[in-house]
């Protein structure tokens, strides 16, 4: 090399490296107020009370449900889903099973177990969907109706559902997913207190793997038995009791799980329902309610509720969480770019400049960085191009911070909510935490790229889904 | 090396040192956690058999000619399990069986940390606590109660007026609270409407005389209907022609909770009213509440020019048993 190109290869070495340690550096404060944000929020909110104490209170005021559910070849798991859902405590709901044009037994399967009777309706509703070929009530329980329709995907079916629901509020859930007795209770909460300005309340989702099922109900909590399950619990509870929380007390929540969220019918209906040309529905719907009531000017609040429990299963392989996740990153840029106008503009109130602002640090830039990282930091290193603290520094934002900061979701979890339900459980999850930060997070950092791929050559669909039946008690 | 390099490499040392203090410390902390939970666990079977006998022998000793229970039977269980218990179990029992648990609630000491409670730090656990006095009725309770009123949150505030209904000592601190704080107009107060519309009617229909924001209209519209004062049925009749919409729907449905002929009339208008969200609502109100007289006028909602309202007419004709072939045209859009 040249003697002026290698002092300019070598400044060009060192802002590289600059740049990526000050995204590293960014990302970990971000994680680290979160926590901080998410363990104030935790504090400040009244403790949880009992299912017959809410029960009580609620019993009046409840605004009607209707539950509804998609569901796509799900004869494995769909009687015991449908069965527990009939069976949750809320004082005035209904459960809407919208077969998305299953090619298994699904239907055959609810039509056998629950005695439906074909039903009359009126009309097929606002929101736009694929053709419904029928609709069923159950004659053994009336609060049951089924939605036999073509296939069109999640959204699809959730804009069936919506149509005919009767509720006030609805609450989509998904069939391969277990809710807690008490949930819909814990999460209604808000929509009680905050009247018609709560729009949409989010609540926690957990991992279902290698927990005992009895009824469709959760009746003894496990760890899963697969490690990568275990690496994906303490995903869940990071996401859960840390960032959605931290992001709700600043008004900027704009992730409400699919597998779980309660909305106003009447919201979703003035802002046309899901989307049907975006795999990440859930967040794009959010995003859009936002931005709908922020342009319009109308008070509003999206919750997050940390009690009402959704468990659901993982993937424990490799090929299907990568599937999962390249898809999730590229429901996220998909409803991004979507909504990309709302990023850091102060129209757009915290959901904007922060929320979104966020998500594009979190979701887009550091996982492309810290892939760049990964290849480059110890190469220029090895040139003698960084000195060994930057190596160090940038290591332990790299590793060691995400211990920190899962370790810390961790300690929140078991300081308010205390749903881990062994001391020997806990210490495992301890190990998992450390775990996940050598290579877990580096792949997860590939399939968000594999995503980001995707989404650039304009890649659709949900991928092969794999259905197994929950460990019985 | 340049000052500035020195510099630099002091921060990124302290970045890796730090970074690794903090997960000592991380991991400190977990461990301190995993530890009480493994002393927990180790005592937890026993617990769980004293907690269910300590449940057993408070609710056998609330009614009848039972002694009250002696405190000393309860020994050794946490207060924060007591508190819990006597919370819950207060909302199961009237009468003199509320007065033994709040009489056991004082002996127990529980009184003095609910009332420490209130002055927590935590907004959410002075709520928590102030709802939890309502219970007891010491002088020194009303007056922490209406100390309460002020507080910071609105939670509170709401809890506190909640506790403070039916003292009387208490009665006009609150009645100006109830015409001046915002807290009380807002969606968590509806609880204290009610209540005060149950128990105390006649002050209630003086405060329902009074001019008032809409928001507070509209809760003290819904708590009248809830609470079944039909002596206000002209007033809430005439609210039924508000310009506000929210409160002429409240105002509607508290008619058709109190079941007056005058609430039929009120929804047959609200069917044309110019807000279509009201017109929606009203047509779901009469298909929920069977209101088959109105048949003719929900019908003619099919024709409406909001999709919402078309939907909910066809849904509502349906319920209402009239299968008109209209119903069936398909999508309404």
């Amino acid at each position: 090399m040249s003697g002026i190109a290698w002092p300019a290869f070598l400044l060009l070495a060192q802002l590289v490296a600059l740049l990526v340690l000050l995204v590293s550096v960014t990302q970990n404060l971000l994680y680290f107020t979160l926590m901080l944000i998410a363990l104030w929020a935790m504090a400040s909110r009244p403790p949880a009370r009992r299912t017959r104490a809410l029960w009580s209170e609620l019993v009046d005021l409840a605004p009607s449900l209707s539950v509804i559910v998609p569901a796509y070849n799900e004869e494995l798991t769909i009687e015991e889903s449908v069965r527990a859902l009939l069976a949750l405590q809320y004082p005035d709901f209904e459960v809407i099973v919208v077969n998305d044009g299953s090619t298994d037994a699904t239907l055959e399967r609810l039509k056998s177990r629950f005695a439906l009777e074909p039903e009359e309706v009126a009309g097929t509703g606002p929101l736009p969907h694929a053709p419904c070929r029928r609709v069923y009530r159950s004659a053994s329980n009336p609060a049951l109706r089924v939605i036999d329709k073509e296939n069109g995907g999640k959204a699809d079916a959730l804009n069936a559902g919506i149509n005919l629901a009767e509720g006030e509020l609805y609450c989509a859930a998904d069939a391969d997913s277990l809710l807690e007795a008490d949930s819909l209770l814990r999460a209604v909460q808000p929509f009680v207190e905050g009247g018609e300005q709560t729009v949409a309340v989010g609540g926690t989702v957990r991992v279902a793997n290698g927990c005992r099922v009895r009824g469709g109900r959760v009746v003894e909590v496990r760890l899963p038995n697969r490690f990568l399950a275990l690496l994906q619990t303490i995903e869940y509870m990071r996401a859960f009791t840390m960032a959605r929380l931290a992001f709700e007390r600043f008004g900027a929540l704009f992730i409400i799980s699919g597998a779980f969220g309660i909305f106003r019918r009447e919201a979703v209906l003035a802002v046309g329902g899901y989307d049907t040309a975006t795999v990440g529905e859930d967040l794009e719907l959010v995003l859009r309610l936002h931005r709908f009531l922020r342009e319009r000017g109308r008070s509003y609040e999206i919750r997050f509720v940390p009690e009402p429990v959704c468990w659901t299963q993982v993937p424990e392989s490799l090929p299907a969480l990568a599937r999962q996740r390249m898809r999730w990153h590229r429901g996220a840029l998909e409803s991004l770019a979507a909504h990309h106008r709302m990023i850091g503009r102060r129209r757009y109130g915290t959901p904007g400049w922060l929320g979104l602002s966020t998500l594009f640090l979190l979701d887009v830039l550091a996982p492309a960085v810290e892939a760049a990282g990964y290849v480059l930091m110890p190469f220029f290193w090895a040139l003698g191009m960084l000195d060994t603290n930057f190596l160090l520094a940038w290591l332990a934002l790299t590793f060691a911070f995400g211990i920190v900061v899962s370790i810390g979701s961790l300690v929140l979890e078991e300081m308010e909510l205390r749903r881990v339900p062994r001391a020997s459980h806990l210490a495992l999850l301890a190990l998992a935490a450390i775990a996940e930060n050598f290579g877990y997070r580096q792949l997860n950092n590939f399939w968000r790229m594999a995503g980001h791929l995707a989404w650039l050559r304009g890649a659709g669909g949900w991928g092969r889904q794999t259905r197994r039946a929950f460990a019985r008690a | 090396m340049a000052a500035g390099d020195r510099f630099l490499d002091s921060v990124l040392w302290l970045v890796w040192q730090l970074t690794l203090l903090l997960v000592l410390l991380a991991l400190l902390v977990l461990l301190v956690l995993v530890l009480r939970r493994l002393a927990t666990e180790l005592r937890g079977e026993r617990r769980i058999r004293e907690r269910e006998a300590a449940r057993r022998l408070i609710l056998g000793r609330l009614h009848g000619d039972e002694a009250e229970l002696d405190p000393a039977a309860l020994h050794g269980l946490p207060a924060a399990f007591l508190i819990e218990l006597i919370d819950e179990l207060s909302q199961m029992v009237r009468g003199e069986g509320r007065e033994r648990l709040a009489a056991l609630g004082a002996r127990l000491g529980l009184v003095d940390r609910l009332l420490r409670a209130l002055r927590s730090w935590r907004p959410g656990v002075r709520a928590e606590a102030a709802r939890r006095l309502a219970i007891y009725r010491s002088e020194k309770v009303t007056r922490a109660l209406c100390a309460a009123l002020s507080d910071a949150t609105a939670g509170t505030r709401v809890a506190a007026a909640v506790a403070l209904v039916d003292r009387d000592a208490a009665w006009s601190l609150l009645q100006s609270r109830a015409r001046h704080d915002p807290a009380l107009a807002g969606p968590t107060a509806f609880a204290f409407w009610q209540r005060l519309a149950e128990l105390r009617p006649r002050a209630f229909t003086e405060l329902f005389g009074e001019p008032c924001p809409p928001e507070r209209r509209v809760l003290m519209l819904r708590a009248a209907g809830a609470a079944g004062l039909t002596n206000l049925v002209e007033s809430i009749a005439a609210e039924a022609a508000s310009a506000d919409p929210a409160v002429r729907r409240a105002a509607t449905m508290a008619l058709l909770d109190l079941k007056h002929p005058l609430g039929l009339d009120a929804l047959a208008r609200m069917l044309s009213d110019p807000e279509p969200r009201l017109r929606a609502d009203a047509v779901t109100a009469a298909a929920r509440r069977r209101l088959v007289g109105l048949l003719g006028l929900v019908r003619a909602c099919l024709e409406d020019p909001d999709a919402t309202v078309r939907f909910r007419a066809g849904e509502a004709v349906r319920r209402l048993g009239g299968l008109h072939p209209a119903a069936f045209g398909g999508s309404p859009r």
